[in-house]
């Protein structure tokens, strides 16, 4: 036989709290409402509000009386009041009405009023008292009216607070697993890239010397297919160097090994490394970068970003356009779209914009370009190939500086990447 | 926008103080407060973070009646400058009659700046408030920090805009009652052209300076030297 449930102390919502008499009413307002009813000709001689806990407000035109010592009333007296229904009594000369006061539908406390016992031609004796409990009444309604909407605005609070603390709490869990389980992605990534990387290191080598005659002369045809092996090894060992370190990005582990350098030589560099792809593609690399201070960079990690820009403008422009490489003095972050009524922004760093005349990028795209192996084109018909890495890689390495990365783009007339590097301020100094 | 009480002839107006983060907002108003304070015996209500920093907002209330038997309240709220209060900073401007943006004048704050300028622009389309409608004053505060846009600088800056430009160190004061000032009587203008306060209740624009200048007491020098401070 099943028990039936335990009851549980209901907890009281916000709207059923009881609220006490001193929550409700100021005690000044207090005062300043019931003084004046005691200045009053032929008004009360005395007036005392009680609430739980005893007196709340006591005052009294009669010196010496026992109006002047409510708060000396003895406790039963003061139960008395707490309980008591409207009454009205009289104490030697002195009459009391008794008035039970109401906040909403509780009992907050009980008003007495005390006159003198004479009763005066064509005046009712209680109509002070039935004034004195419609002020304090009004009084009580306005309070209570505020205290219960602070109250559930409090409630609302609360309850919005609880859910949202709750909710943070299981977010933070799922991000934490979230970054564990990207964690080990990167790390897998990085493990299988390099034992990947192993042997095809072993393809490589050995088809060079194939291609090399060390293992006996081989036949035209032999030496077609060797060197389509030896091509696509280092294609697929470039997109593997590629993958291993934008894991390595990911997990942070990229240090920069940070050097005041001018921004040419780095520039011409990477320009020199991809000097037979431009020529492949009848493409030509030109570069005007004018006159500029040094950078604070890490050489090898810029010359990547850069041959990472300039190669993909190379592979997405027609034959026999330029690719263009500029820089200029610019603020370091992406410039603001929108007034900049506050003037411009101080010019701490170079800004490097490579400039294709491709295809280009639809707007809507624009941003998403430098996001780990997002494709603009991603249709399996594709015209040109790769992993979609190079974008986010140069990303990670501008950011890492310090700097800012972003797109411009026109369908059809080109595709224009600004990135900005510090400039080495203790050089110039 | 202005409540108008024909009735009881009362006159409210809502001017917020609008800026970046840690620009100075709430510091115009305390010290507002400690200008008018024993004049009005408002309270500046205020609800502030563990860092110091404004959670809702602040709200300075001020009133004072005119020549002409006319109530005026003047309601200050500042806005939460941190970018993720956005949702608040919308609230508080609604329906509000001026702006008073304080600006941080380092040149490193810029961005700060010209973004929170285009997100009050935002807020205000996004309350259905004509940017023309309504009173709009910079204050460049903090110039006494290092790094900061020189004066002539401020001045090309005021030169581009419409909006009446002040500078101050809100910390010590300066400027604090000129820009308030300053709001209090563009705002009085735009209102005044837009509901013919004069014509409704006979209060002219003279009139409620005056009244306001009584409450502020003398100015500080325009010369940030100092003289004349009272010393």
């Amino acid at each position: 036989m099943s028990s039936a449930p335990e009851s549980i102390p209901a907890q009281l919502g916000a709207a059923d709290r009881t609220a006490t008499l001193r929550d409700l009413i100021r005690a000044d307002d207090l005062s300043r409402c019931l003084e004046s009813l005691l200045r009053l000709p032929h008004g009360p001689v005395g007036v005392a509000l009680f609430d739980r806990e005893g007196c709340v407000y006591a005052g009294a035109t009669v010196p010496d009386s026992a109006m002047s010592r409510w708060e000396q009333l003895p406790p039963e007296a003061h139960a008395a009041l707490r309980t008591s229904t409207a009454a009205s009594f009289g104490i030697d000369d002195h009459a009391y009405d008794v008035r039970v006061m109401y906040a909403g539908t509780d009992r907050v406390g009980a008003l007495v009023v005390g006159r003198t016992a004479l009763a005066e031609a064509g005046i009712d004796p209680h109509a002070a008292t039935d004034v004195a409990a419609s002020m304090v009444g009004q009084l009580l309604a306005a309070g209570f009216a505020t205290w219960v909407t602070s109250e559930m605005h409090l409630a609302a609070s609360q309850s919005t607070h609880r859910a949202l603390t709750h909710r943070n709490a299981e977010l933070e869990r799922a991000v934490e697993h979230l970054r564990e389980l990207d964690e080990l992605k990167s790390n897998f990534l990085g493990t299988v890239s390099h034992e990947l990387r192993t042997p095809l290191t072993s393809v490589i080598g050995f088809s060079e010397m194939l291609i090399e005659g060390i293992g006996g002369e081989l036949n035209a045809e032999q030496t077609e297919y060797v060197q389509t092996i030896l091509n696509r090894g280092e294609e697929l060992l470039a997109l593997i160097s590629q993958v291993l370190e934008m894991s390595q990005l990911e997990v942070g582990a990229v240090r920069l090994d940070l050097r005041a350098l001018p921004l040419e030589k780095i520039v011409e560099r990477a320009v020199e490394a991809l000097q037979l792809s431009a020529e492949q593609a009848s493409v030509s690399v030109e570069t005007e970068l004018g006159v500029l201070p040094p950078v604070l960079v890490d050489a090898e990690k810029l010359q990547r970003v850069v041959q990472n820009l300039v190669g993909n403008a190379i592979k997405f422009s027609p034959a026999g356009t330029t690719v263009r490489v500029t820089a200029a003095l610019a603020p370091i972050r992406k410039p603001f779209d929108e007034e900049t009524l506050f003037g411009e922004e101080a010019d701490d760093a170079i800004r490097i914009t490579v400039r294709d005349t491709g295809i280009g990028i639809p707007t809507e795209q624009l941003s998403r370009v430098f996001e780990a192996f997002y494709q603009v084109d991603a249709s399996p018909t594709r015209e040109h190939g790769g992993a979609g890495l190079g974008l986010s890689i140069v990303k990670n390495l501008v950011r890492a500086h310090g700097g800012d990365v972003w797109a411009e783009s026109e369908v059809g007339v080109g595709t224009s990447i600004h990135f900005t590097v510090p400039i080495a301020v203790a050089e110039i100094a | 926008m202005v409540f108008i009480d024909i009735q009881h002839r009362e006159v409210t107006l809502k001017l917020v103080y609008y800026g970046p983060a840690l620009s100075g907002k709430t510091t115009n108003l305390q010290q507002l407060h400690r200008l008018f304070g024993a004049q009005t015996g408002s309270n500046l209500v205020t609800l502030n973070t563990r860092d110091d920093r404004t959670l809702f907002f602040d709200l300075l209330p001020l009133r004072f009646a005119t020549a002409g038997g006319l109530e005026i309240k003047l309601k200050l709220f500042t806005v939460p400058g941190q970018v993720i209060h956005a949702a608040t900073r919308r609230i508080v401007l609604q329906g509000a009659d001026g702006v008073a943006f304080i600006a941080d004048s380092r040149i490193t704050e810029t961005r700060s700046n010209n973004e929170s300028f285009a997100d009050l622009r935002r807020n205000l389309a996004d309350n259905d408030i004509d940017w023309k409608e309504i009173a709009v004053v910079i204050q460049f505060n903090k110039r006494d920090l290092e790094g900061i846009r020189s004066d002539t600088e401020v001045q090309r800056i005021a030169a581009k805009g419409s909006e009446p430009v002040y500078s101050a160190v809100a910390l010590d004061g300066r400027g604090v009652a000129e820009t308030f000032r300053g709001l209090a009587d563009t705002t009085w203008m735009k209102l005044e052209k837009r509901y013919g306060l004069r014509e409704k209740f006979g209060v002219t624009h003279e009139e409620f300076m005056r009244q306001l200048d009584a409450r502020l007491g003398p100015l500080s020098p325009a010369d940030p030297s100092g003289t004349g401070d009272g010393a």
